[in-house]
Protein backbone atom coordinates (compact mmCIF):
# COMPACT_ATOMS: atom_id res chain seq x y z
CA UNK A 1 0.00 0.00 0.00
CA UNK A 2 1.77 3.07 -1.25
CA UNK A 3 -0.81 5.33 0.41
CA UNK A 4 0.02 4.09 3.92
CA UNK A 5 3.73 4.54 3.25
CA UNK A 6 3.10 8.07 2.07
CA UNK A 7 1.10 8.93 5.15
CA UNK A 8 3.77 7.47 7.42
CA UNK A 9 6.45 9.45 5.60
CA UNK A 10 4.55 12.72 5.84
CA UNK A 11 3.72 12.28 9.52
CA UNK A 12 7.36 11.41 10.26
CA UNK A 13 8.60 14.66 8.73
CA UNK A 14 5.76 16.83 10.01
CA UNK A 15 4.37 15.43 13.27
CA UNK A 16 1.75 18.17 13.53
CA UNK A 17 -0.22 17.24 10.39
CA UNK A 18 -3.36 15.12 10.35
CA UNK A 19 -2.91 12.61 7.54
CA UNK A 20 -5.05 9.62 6.68
CA UNK A 21 -5.91 7.29 3.82
CA UNK A 22 -9.40 7.95 2.49
CA UNK A 23 -9.47 4.99 0.11
CA UNK A 24 -7.34 3.51 -2.65
CA UNK A 25 -5.21 6.29 -4.17
CA UNK A 26 -6.82 9.00 -2.06
CA UNK A 27 -4.89 10.62 0.79
CA UNK A 28 -6.08 13.48 2.94
CA UNK A 29 -3.71 15.81 4.78
CA UNK A 30 -4.93 18.51 7.14
CA UNK A 31 -2.56 21.30 8.16
CA UNK A 32 -2.87 24.58 9.99
CA UNK A 33 -2.62 27.61 7.76
CA UNK A 34 0.79 28.75 9.08
CA UNK A 35 2.43 25.41 8.33
CA UNK A 36 0.89 24.75 4.91
CA UNK A 37 3.60 26.38 2.72
CA UNK A 38 6.40 24.21 4.09
CA UNK A 39 4.30 21.04 3.83
CA UNK A 40 3.41 22.01 0.27
CA UNK A 41 7.06 22.54 -0.60
CA UNK A 42 7.93 19.11 0.81
CA UNK A 43 5.08 17.43 -1.09
CA UNK A 44 6.26 19.09 -4.28
CA UNK A 45 9.73 17.66 -3.68
CA UNK A 46 8.48 14.08 -3.17
CA UNK A 47 6.62 14.00 -6.47
CA UNK A 48 3.35 15.90 -6.15
CA UNK A 49 4.17 18.07 -9.14
CA UNK A 50 0.69 18.45 -10.50
CA UNK A 51 -1.73 20.90 -8.86
CA UNK A 52 -5.05 19.77 -10.34
CA UNK A 53 -7.19 22.41 -8.69
CA UNK A 54 -7.68 24.55 -5.64
CA UNK A 55 -11.18 24.37 -4.30
CA UNK A 56 -12.73 26.47 -1.60
CA UNK A 57 -15.57 25.56 0.74
CA UNK A 58 -17.54 28.15 2.67
CA UNK A 59 -18.62 27.15 6.20
CA UNK A 60 -20.54 30.15 7.59
CA UNK A 61 -21.72 28.19 10.68
CA UNK A 62 -18.08 27.61 11.70
CA UNK A 63 -16.85 30.98 10.43
CA UNK A 64 -14.18 29.50 8.17
CA UNK A 65 -13.21 29.00 4.56
CA UNK A 66 -11.70 25.63 3.80
CA UNK A 67 -9.06 25.59 1.07
CA UNK A 68 -8.33 22.25 -0.59
CA UNK A 69 -5.26 21.80 -2.77
CA UNK A 70 -5.75 18.81 -5.04
CA UNK A 71 -2.37 17.32 -5.84
CA UNK A 72 -1.49 14.43 -8.11
CA UNK A 73 1.70 12.41 -8.13
CA UNK A 74 2.63 10.82 -11.43
CA UNK A 75 5.15 8.50 -9.78
CA UNK A 76 2.92 7.09 -7.02
CA UNK A 77 -0.41 7.66 -8.79
CA UNK A 78 -1.92 9.16 -5.68
CA UNK A 79 -4.40 12.00 -5.37
CA UNK A 80 -3.59 14.00 -2.26
CA UNK A 81 -5.96 16.55 -0.76
CA UNK A 82 -4.09 19.16 1.21
CA UNK A 83 -6.60 20.95 3.42
CA UNK A 84 -6.42 24.04 5.54
CA UNK A 85 -8.84 26.57 6.98
CA UNK A 86 -8.76 30.34 7.11
CA UNK A 87 -11.03 32.63 9.13
CA UNK A 88 -14.05 33.96 7.33
CA UNK A 89 -13.89 37.49 8.70
CA UNK A 90 -10.26 37.94 7.59
CA UNK A 91 -10.05 36.17 4.23
CA UNK A 92 -6.36 36.41 3.41
CA UNK A 93 -3.82 33.79 2.52
CA UNK A 94 -0.43 33.42 0.87
CA UNK A 95 0.01 32.53 -2.78
CA UNK A 96 1.38 29.18 -3.95
CA UNK A 97 2.65 30.46 -7.30
CA UNK A 98 6.29 29.88 -6.31
CA UNK A 99 5.55 26.17 -5.71
CA UNK A 100 3.02 25.44 -8.48
CA UNK A 101 2.94 28.21 -11.13
CA UNK A 102 -0.50 27.19 -12.36
CA UNK A 103 -1.96 28.29 -9.02
CA UNK A 104 -2.13 31.70 -10.70
CA UNK A 105 -5.45 30.91 -12.38
CA UNK A 106 -7.02 29.02 -9.48
CA UNK A 107 -6.21 31.73 -6.96
CA UNK A 108 -7.59 34.40 -9.24
CA UNK A 109 -10.75 32.32 -9.59
CA UNK A 110 -11.11 31.86 -5.82
CA UNK A 111 -10.49 35.55 -5.25
CA UNK A 112 -13.29 36.31 -7.68
CA UNK A 113 -15.86 33.86 -6.34
CA UNK A 114 -15.06 33.82 -2.61
CA UNK A 115 -13.22 37.08 -2.05
CA UNK A 116 -10.08 35.51 -0.57
CA UNK A 117 -7.03 37.67 -1.16
CA UNK A 118 -3.79 35.87 -1.92
CA UNK A 119 -0.79 37.88 -0.82
CA UNK A 120 1.94 37.82 -3.42
CA UNK A 121 -0.40 37.13 -6.33
CA UNK A 122 0.64 39.56 -9.07
CA UNK A 123 -2.64 39.97 -10.91
CA UNK A 124 -5.93 39.69 -9.00
CA UNK A 125 -8.39 40.90 -11.61
CA UNK A 126 -11.95 39.89 -12.44
CA UNK A 127 -12.01 36.88 -14.70
CA UNK A 128 -15.64 36.23 -15.58
CA UNK A 129 -17.65 38.74 -13.55
CA UNK A 130 -16.99 42.11 -15.12
CA UNK A 131 -18.12 45.08 -13.03
CA UNK A 132 -19.24 42.94 -10.09
CA UNK A 133 -20.99 45.08 -7.49
CA UNK A 134 -21.98 42.74 -4.64
CA UNK A 135 -20.36 40.29 -2.22
CA UNK A 136 -18.63 37.40 -4.03
CA UNK A 137 -21.34 35.14 -5.45
CA UNK A 138 -20.28 31.70 -4.17
CA UNK A 139 -20.37 32.72 -0.51
CA UNK A 140 -23.26 31.08 1.28
CA UNK A 141 -24.75 34.35 2.48
CA UNK A 142 -25.06 35.71 -1.05
CA UNK A 143 -28.73 36.06 -1.95
CA UNK A 144 -29.18 34.96 -5.57
CA UNK A 145 -32.82 35.91 -6.00
CA UNK A 146 -32.47 39.35 -4.51
CA UNK A 147 -29.48 40.08 -6.72
CA UNK A 148 -31.29 38.82 -9.83
CA UNK A 149 -34.30 40.98 -9.03
CA UNK A 150 -32.16 44.03 -8.49
CA UNK A 151 -29.97 43.57 -11.51
CA UNK A 152 -32.18 42.00 -14.18
CA UNK A 153 -35.74 42.81 -13.12
CA UNK A 154 -38.58 41.09 -11.32
CA UNK A 155 -40.12 37.81 -12.39
CA UNK A 156 -43.88 38.16 -12.75
CA UNK A 157 -45.62 35.48 -14.85
CA UNK A 158 -49.01 37.22 -14.59
CA UNK A 159 -47.98 40.26 -16.57
CA UNK A 160 -44.75 40.86 -18.43
CA UNK A 161 -41.99 38.40 -17.79
CA UNK A 162 -39.48 40.85 -16.43
CA UNK A 163 -40.70 44.22 -15.22
CA UNK A 164 -38.49 47.07 -14.24
CA UNK B 1 -33.92 58.17 -47.99
CA UNK B 2 -31.32 55.48 -47.55
CA UNK B 3 -33.48 53.52 -45.14
CA UNK B 4 -36.47 53.64 -47.44
CA UNK B 5 -34.49 52.07 -50.24
CA UNK B 6 -33.16 49.45 -47.84
CA UNK B 7 -36.65 48.57 -46.69
CA UNK B 8 -38.74 48.72 -49.79
CA UNK B 9 -36.62 47.50 -52.65
CA UNK B 10 -38.01 44.08 -53.55
CA UNK B 11 -35.01 43.17 -55.62
CA UNK B 12 -32.61 43.93 -52.80
CA UNK B 13 -34.75 41.98 -50.33
CA UNK B 14 -34.84 39.00 -52.67
CA UNK B 15 -31.08 39.11 -53.01
CA UNK B 16 -30.53 39.46 -49.28
CA UNK B 17 -32.79 36.55 -48.44
CA UNK B 18 -30.65 34.29 -50.63
CA UNK B 19 -27.29 35.29 -49.20
CA UNK B 20 -27.47 35.44 -45.42
CA UNK B 21 -23.95 35.32 -44.08
CA UNK B 22 -23.48 34.34 -40.48
CA UNK B 23 -20.98 35.85 -38.06
CA UNK B 24 -18.82 33.05 -36.67
CA UNK B 25 -19.70 33.72 -33.06
CA UNK B 26 -21.07 31.22 -30.58
CA UNK B 27 -22.20 31.59 -27.01
CA UNK B 28 -23.24 28.83 -24.64
CA UNK B 29 -24.00 25.29 -25.72
CA UNK B 30 -25.88 25.94 -28.97
CA UNK B 31 -22.70 26.24 -30.97
CA UNK B 32 -22.58 22.45 -30.97
CA UNK B 33 -25.67 22.30 -33.16
CA UNK B 34 -24.17 24.50 -35.84
CA UNK B 35 -21.56 22.13 -37.35
CA UNK B 36 -24.23 19.54 -38.25
CA UNK B 37 -26.40 22.34 -39.61
CA UNK B 38 -23.53 23.56 -41.75
CA UNK B 39 -22.16 20.24 -42.95
CA UNK B 40 -23.36 17.55 -45.34
CA UNK B 41 -26.42 16.21 -43.54
CA UNK B 42 -28.41 19.43 -43.15
CA UNK B 43 -26.21 21.71 -45.24
CA UNK B 44 -27.45 25.26 -44.87
CA UNK B 45 -25.30 26.40 -47.76
CA UNK B 46 -28.01 25.30 -50.17
CA UNK B 47 -29.96 28.32 -48.93
CA UNK B 48 -27.02 30.60 -49.65
CA UNK B 49 -26.02 30.74 -45.98
CA UNK B 50 -22.36 30.52 -45.06
CA UNK B 51 -20.42 31.58 -42.03
CA UNK B 52 -17.90 34.34 -42.39
CA UNK B 53 -15.17 35.50 -40.04
CA UNK B 54 -15.64 39.09 -41.13
CA UNK B 55 -18.21 41.05 -39.13
CA UNK B 56 -18.47 43.77 -41.74
CA UNK B 57 -19.61 41.37 -44.45
CA UNK B 58 -22.09 39.44 -42.31
CA UNK B 59 -25.87 39.85 -42.15
CA UNK B 60 -26.89 37.40 -39.49
CA UNK B 61 -25.85 37.01 -35.86
CA UNK B 62 -26.78 33.79 -34.08
CA UNK B 63 -27.08 33.89 -30.31
CA UNK B 64 -26.64 30.21 -29.55
CA UNK B 65 -27.32 29.89 -25.85
CA UNK B 66 -27.17 31.61 -22.51
CA UNK B 67 -25.70 35.10 -22.48
CA UNK B 68 -23.61 36.40 -19.62
CA UNK B 69 -23.16 40.15 -19.15
CA UNK B 70 -19.55 39.84 -20.31
CA UNK B 71 -20.65 38.08 -23.50
CA UNK B 72 -23.48 40.53 -24.00
CA UNK B 73 -20.98 43.37 -24.20
CA UNK B 74 -19.20 41.57 -27.01
CA UNK B 75 -22.50 40.77 -28.71
CA UNK B 76 -23.51 44.42 -28.64
CA UNK B 77 -20.13 45.51 -29.98
CA UNK B 78 -20.30 42.91 -32.77
CA UNK B 79 -23.90 43.81 -33.57
CA UNK B 80 -23.11 47.50 -33.83
CA UNK B 81 -20.13 46.78 -36.06
CA UNK B 82 -22.30 44.86 -38.54
CA UNK B 83 -23.72 46.85 -41.42
CA UNK B 84 -27.42 47.46 -41.96
CA UNK B 85 -29.56 45.53 -42.62
CA UNK B 86 -28.68 42.93 -40.01
CA UNK B 87 -30.64 40.17 -38.35
CA UNK B 88 -30.49 38.19 -35.12
CA UNK B 89 -31.72 34.67 -34.41
CA UNK B 90 -31.80 33.60 -30.76
CA UNK B 91 -31.46 29.87 -30.11
CA UNK B 92 -32.99 27.99 -27.25
CA UNK B 93 -34.84 29.03 -24.15
CA UNK B 94 -31.90 30.78 -22.49
CA UNK B 95 -32.04 34.02 -24.51
CA UNK B 96 -35.84 34.05 -24.18
CA UNK B 97 -36.06 34.08 -20.37
CA UNK B 98 -32.76 32.53 -19.20
CA UNK B 99 -34.31 29.04 -19.12
CA UNK B 100 -32.75 26.91 -16.39
CA UNK B 101 -30.57 29.85 -15.40
CA UNK B 102 -33.58 31.92 -14.31
CA UNK B 103 -32.06 32.58 -10.86
CA UNK B 104 -28.43 32.74 -11.92
CA UNK B 105 -26.45 35.80 -10.93
CA UNK B 106 -24.52 35.93 -14.18
CA UNK B 107 -27.04 35.27 -16.94
CA UNK B 108 -28.93 37.92 -18.84
CA UNK B 109 -32.62 37.17 -18.43
CA UNK B 110 -34.32 38.73 -21.41
CA UNK B 111 -32.14 39.35 -24.41
CA UNK B 112 -34.77 41.42 -26.18
CA UNK B 113 -34.23 44.30 -23.77
CA UNK B 114 -30.65 44.81 -24.93
CA UNK B 115 -30.63 43.97 -28.64
CA UNK B 116 -33.48 43.41 -31.10
CA UNK B 117 -34.16 39.77 -32.02
CA UNK B 118 -35.91 38.81 -35.25
CA UNK B 119 -36.57 35.10 -34.83
CA UNK B 120 -36.67 33.04 -31.64
CA UNK B 121 -36.22 29.28 -31.48
CA UNK B 122 -37.68 27.63 -28.40
CA UNK B 123 -36.28 24.45 -26.91
CA UNK B 124 -33.25 23.22 -25.06
CA UNK B 125 -31.37 22.51 -27.29
CA UNK B 126 -33.11 23.10 -30.63
CA UNK B 127 -32.15 20.43 -33.14
CA UNK B 128 -30.65 21.34 -36.51
CA UNK B 129 -34.10 20.92 -38.08
CA UNK B 130 -35.42 23.67 -35.82
CA UNK B 131 -32.50 25.91 -36.71
CA UNK B 132 -33.11 25.31 -40.41
CA UNK B 133 -36.77 26.12 -39.95
CA UNK B 134 -35.85 29.38 -38.23
CA UNK B 135 -33.43 30.22 -41.02
CA UNK B 136 -36.06 29.54 -43.66
CA UNK B 137 -38.53 31.65 -41.73
CA UNK B 138 -36.02 34.46 -41.51
CA UNK B 139 -35.43 34.19 -45.26
CA UNK B 140 -39.15 34.54 -45.83
CA UNK B 141 -39.32 37.54 -43.50
CA UNK B 142 -36.39 39.20 -45.22
CA UNK B 143 -37.95 38.60 -48.60
CA UNK B 144 -41.20 40.21 -47.47
CA UNK B 145 -39.32 43.05 -45.80
CA UNK B 146 -40.56 42.13 -42.32
CA UNK B 147 -37.29 41.44 -40.55
CA UNK B 148 -36.75 44.96 -39.28
CA UNK B 149 -34.86 44.39 -36.04
CA UNK B 150 -32.02 46.65 -37.21
CA UNK B 151 -34.51 49.44 -37.80
CA UNK B 152 -36.06 48.90 -34.37
CA UNK B 153 -32.60 49.23 -32.89
CA UNK B 154 -32.02 52.57 -34.62
CA UNK B 155 -35.43 53.96 -33.76
CA UNK B 156 -35.44 52.85 -30.12
CA UNK B 157 -31.75 53.30 -29.54
CA UNK B 158 -32.40 55.31 -26.38
CA UNK B 159 -34.41 52.43 -24.90
CA UNK B 160 -31.77 49.81 -25.67
CA UNK B 161 -28.99 52.11 -24.55
CA UNK B 162 -30.77 52.76 -21.25
CA UNK B 163 -31.14 49.04 -20.55
CA UNK B 164 -27.53 48.35 -21.48
CA UNK B 165 -26.29 51.17 -19.25
CA UNK B 166 -28.47 49.92 -16.43
CA UNK B 167 -26.86 46.50 -16.58
CA UNK B 168 -23.24 47.45 -17.23
CA UNK B 169 -23.05 50.88 -15.68
CA UNK B 170 -22.50 54.09 -17.61
CA UNK B 171 -19.38 54.54 -19.76
CA UNK B 172 -19.07 50.78 -20.24
CA UNK B 173 -18.10 51.33 -23.88
CA UNK B 174 -15.16 53.50 -22.86
CA UNK B 175 -14.07 50.92 -20.31
CA UNK B 176 -14.21 48.15 -22.91
CA UNK B 177 -12.05 50.20 -25.26
CA UNK B 178 -9.50 50.67 -22.48
CA UNK B 179 -9.38 46.89 -21.99
CA UNK B 180 -8.93 46.26 -25.72
CA UNK B 181 -6.25 48.92 -26.11
CA UNK B 182 -3.60 46.35 -25.21
CA UNK B 183 -4.41 44.36 -28.35
CA UNK B 184 -4.47 47.29 -30.77
CA UNK B 185 -1.22 47.81 -32.63
CA UNK B 186 -0.59 51.00 -34.57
Amino acid sequence: MIEKELVRKIVEVFPYVEAKVKRVRRVEVKVSREKLPEVAKYLRSIGFKHLSAISCVDWPQHGIFELVYHLWSYENRVHLMLKTTIPRNKPKYVTMINIWPNAFVYERDIWEFFGIEFEGHPDLRHFILDDWDDIPPLRKDFNHLEYVKRKYGVYDPEKEYYLR
Amino acid sequence: MGFQVLETSKLLNYARARSLWIVTFCTGCGGVELPPTATARFDFERFGIISTPSIRQADLLLITGYVTPKTLKRIIIVYEMMRNPKYIIAHGSCPVNAGIYWDSYNTVKKLDLYIPVDVWIAGCMPRPEAILRALVKLMKMVKEGKALGWKRYLENFEFYRKNQDRLFGKDWRKREIEKLRFYIHD
